[in-house]
């Protein structure tokens, strides 16, 4: 039998960027023109499966842009093992926003996380304002993955994710692949949605 | 236009409501209909002849939210009204929309904006006239809103414990599993920051909703996300025995399939928004009519042989229902030693061995009940007095697709073989259909059972005299004025009280609370005693530090008269009922 892993993947970013409508396409192969905010968080599931035939399992933690639900985020991306962070290549402050992100995920994120920068929207080219090249060059200089698509028409969105699944560490399996068990399955690994109250101190969801 | 029926007077001013009257019509099918037009901006107090756009106050300056604004409405009404296909429609309404969200913020510019305000204003848009549209969702935010509209989640985060609390208290072992899979109801942040306006998909349903929560108190909306939530029970315990986390997430924070009494379809999109499609979830599912509401079976699923003991419900108006559940539905735990999990914080010996890092989340008491007792379960047939229904639970379909493997006993090889997008990886979940009026009827039923001075709610020990939870009131004579309302927003302490426990001491606190009326229930020897003894003392101390902390509080607000004053009214809202340590922070906050 192939291999399979599991890994929790969370996607951040500026309000509408586009984060639902990647995950959307990715689980789904589907978009809407029209997709309403997203308040808290939504979860989603889909996998990959790599040549090898070994198949990566991505728990999806889909967040709100809005600055006020930032407070949630540590939540989501604690324990997370790859973070997708989404700008809008037509929206220069968007990437700004990407990198106060990726600032929070190197510090206070799993060490090991792989983070993923992402612009969106590469359809609607001729509002373009975020150049490859600069935005290629902050994620190298960062040590990110980097790549852009289109939830519109598609474009780059497996690719993305695929090649997040190949760069995760597929040999040392992750503490939480296999370890499904029946009812409450929660401890210790992934979506250990408890695990947070015990740090933070200025975090509302730790009340 | 008011109908004779209406019990509003026609007056000039904030006229006499008659709530209780209107109250009931709003849980009848169909709630106020048409009339709501008027009957909206009576309870929100506006005065449907003075002038309402007069231009005190409002600026032409931009609010700093309005970037936001923008971006919301550019994709706002995305489900209703439904004969809104041409774009050009879609795109006139957001027009509008925005620009009466701008009117209110740069009326109000105290307020911040929150996503999923802009899908309470729709509402508001789509029913009333447009020339009551910004002085209603100005009084609407100002009075009933406000919590939510300061710069900081906090407030309804205050909410989502009074609803964890609260359904702590209604279904223990439900809300065991539930608080197994999120610190906070998470899932229900939308329902309450949004008066469920961004989670109903149908527009008469959602004013059906307005019509429940405009004509109560605000915090009936707790009650009904409550309701909600116990309405998906069976849902999550499949869920949940199937060892998906995160896909409980996923099913409460999309909600059940809702209908109004009368209307022969059902509705057809059962989530608004939210990306984890609830079809995907749900389609290959079975659908339920209702769950229960009732301890009783609680304490059946909890304990085979807890079935005549009248047990954990603190109050003595409980709901008398009679349930039919054989042993054999839920198999439980308590033969392997007699012990409920619940009881002892002892790990489950659960046949997968599923790794419990903390005593915290084993508590969880979910059975894990047999895929076949599951089956059973659904034809549970529950009589609801408290509804003065019989809700019926039917299966349609359980099974799943082929690929994947039905028998959960068998599910640790299915895990190996399991294809996996959320739309191929079947959960065998009922998918809940539930009328709108049973789901008011129960969230009414849960505010009487557990009304909001309830000390295990502990409302006053969360939020605090600025909340409109105490500012709120049915006479107008006791509502802040609008700039007063307007200026609270800026106390965040004062709207929700700084949180002296951690979410752990406060759990603690509450399976102690479990703890005790179990004891008292169960009267068997304990074998964990001295955990719970230790635990009991660290609770004590939890509570003194939190005393201390509210008394000093209490000192600090004393100087603020407008926070004495509805501190008063609050005290009379609470009515000395208040017990034990709930009693004693409320005195020292009175000072």
């Amino acid at each position: 039998m192939s291999k399979q892993f599991q890994f929790k993947l969370v996607l951040l970013g500026e309000s509408a960027v586009g984060k639902s409508s990647l995950v959307l396409r990715f689980v789904k192969d589907q978009f809407d023109d029209y997709r309403e905010s997203t308040i808290g968080a939504a979860f989603l599931t889909q996998t990959v499966t790599l040549e090898d035939q070994t198949t990566v399992k991505f728990e999806i933690w889909d967040t709100a842009g809005q600055e006020r639900y930032k407070s949630l985020a540590p939540m989501y991306y604690r324990n997370a093992n790859c973070a997708v962070v989404v700008y809008d290549v037509t929206q220069s402050p968007s990437l700004d926003k990407a990198k106060t992100w990726i600032r929070e995920l190197q510090r206070q994120a799993d060490p090991n996380i792989v983070i993923a920068l992402c612009g969106n929207k590469t359809d609607l080219s001729a509002r373009r304002q975020v150049t490859q090249e600069e935005a290629q060059k902050y994620a190298d200089e960062e040590g990110l993955m980097w790549g852009e698509t289109s939830a519109k028409t598609g474009e780059g969105v497996s690719e993305i994710f695929t090649a997040i699944a190949k760069k995760l560490p597929l040999t040392a399996p992750p503490p939480r692949t296999a370890t499904r068990g029946a009812a409450g399955a929660t401890g210790g690994r992934g979506v250990d949605l408890n695990k947070q109250s015990a740090t933070g101190q200025n975090e509302p969801c730790n009340c | 236009m008011s109908d004779p029926t209406t019990p509003l007077e026609e007056a000039d001013g904030p006229e006499e409501v008659d709530w209780e009257t209107l109250r009931e019509l709003s849980v009848r099918p169909g709630g106020l209909g048409k009339d709501r037009e008027t009957i909206w901006p009576k309870l929100l107090r506006v005065n449907p002849h003075s002038n309402p756009l007069e231009a005190s106050g409002s600026s032409s300056e931009p609010h700093h939210d309005e970037r936001q604004i923008k971006l919301d409405t550019e994709r706002s009404f995305v489900l209703y009204p439904v004969d809104n296909h041409e774009p050009s429609n879609r795109e006139a309404l957001q027009r509008d929309l925005h620009e009466l969200l701008v009117s209110i913020f740069r009326r109000r510019r105290k307020l911040s904006y929150f996503q999923g305000y802009h899908d309470i204003i729709t509402v508001l848009f789509l029913t009333l006239p447009k020339d009551l549209h910004l002085t209603c969702a100005e009084k609407l935010s100002l009075h009933r809103l406000r919590d939510s509209m300061g710069s900081s989640l906090e407030p309804v985060l205050g909410q989502l414990r009074i609803l964890q609390r609260l359904l702590r208290i209604a279904d223990p072992q439900y809300s065991a599993v539930l608080d197994d899979n999120s610190p906070l109801p998470y899932f229900a942040l939308s329902n309450l920051l949004t008066l469920f306006a961004h989670d109903i998909p149908t527009l008469p349903l959602i004013q059906h909703v307005f019509d429940y929560l405009l004509t109560r108190h605000p915090i009936a909306s707790v009650y009904l996300a409550a309701a909600v939530l116990l309405s998906r029970k069976e849902e999550v315990m499949w869920l949940e025995q199937e060892g998906e986390e995160g896909m409980v997430h996923s099913l409460l924070s999309s909600l059940p399939d809702i209908y109004e009494e009368g209307d022969v379809e059902p509705s057809k999109e059962p989530s608004a928004g939210n990306p984890a499609e609830p079809e995907s979830l749900l389609d290959e599912t079975r659908s339920v009519t209702a769950v229960q509401l009732d301890e009783t079976a609680v304490e059946i699923n909890e304990l085979g042989e807890a079935i005549d003991e009248k047990t954990a419900p603190p109050l003595e108006e409980l709901p008398k229902v009679e349930a039919s559940l054989s042993d054999e539905d839920w198999t439980m735990s308590d033969k392997e030693d007699s012990m409920d999990p619940e009881e002892t914080f002892q790990e489950l010996p659960s046949e997968a061995e599923t790794a419990f890092s903390r005593e915290e989340t084993v508590v969880a008491s979910s059975p894990p009940p047999k895929s076949s007792d599951l089956k059973h379960a659904a034809v549970i047939s529950v009589k609801e007095e408290e509804l003065g229904e019989v809700t019926e639970i039917h299966e349609e379909v359980v099974k799943s697709p082929p690929s994947q493997e039905p028998d959960p006993e068998k599910k640790e090889s299915d895990e190996e073989s399991r294809p996996s997008s959320p739309a191929s990886s079947s959960y065998r979940v009922r998918k809940t259909r539930v009328s709108v009026t049973s789901l008011l009827a129960r969230a009414d039923a849960l505010y009487n059972l557990y009304p909001p001075i309830h000390p295990d709610l502990g409302v006053n020990t969360v939020m605090g005299p600025k909340s409109v939870i105490f500012t709120w009131s049915e006479n107008p004579a006791y509502l802040p004025d609008d700039d007063e309302a307007e200026e609270m927003v800026l106390r965040p302490e004062l709207v929700v009280l700084p949180q002296v426990e951690s979410t752990d001491e406060d759990k603690e606190e509450d399976q102690h609370e479990k703890e005790r009326r179990r004891r008292k229930k169960l009267k068997k020897p304990r074998r964990f005693a001295g955990v719970v003894v230790e635990r009991r003392v660290m609770v004590a101390g939890a509570v003194l530090v939190l005393g201390v902390a509210m008394a000093v509080y209490g000192i600090r607000a004393v100087p603020d008269d407008t926070s004495r004053h509805h501190w008063r009214r609050v005290g009379r809202w609470v009515g000395g009922l208040l017990v034990g340590v709930s009693e004693r922070v409320f005195d020292g906050i009175r000072l």
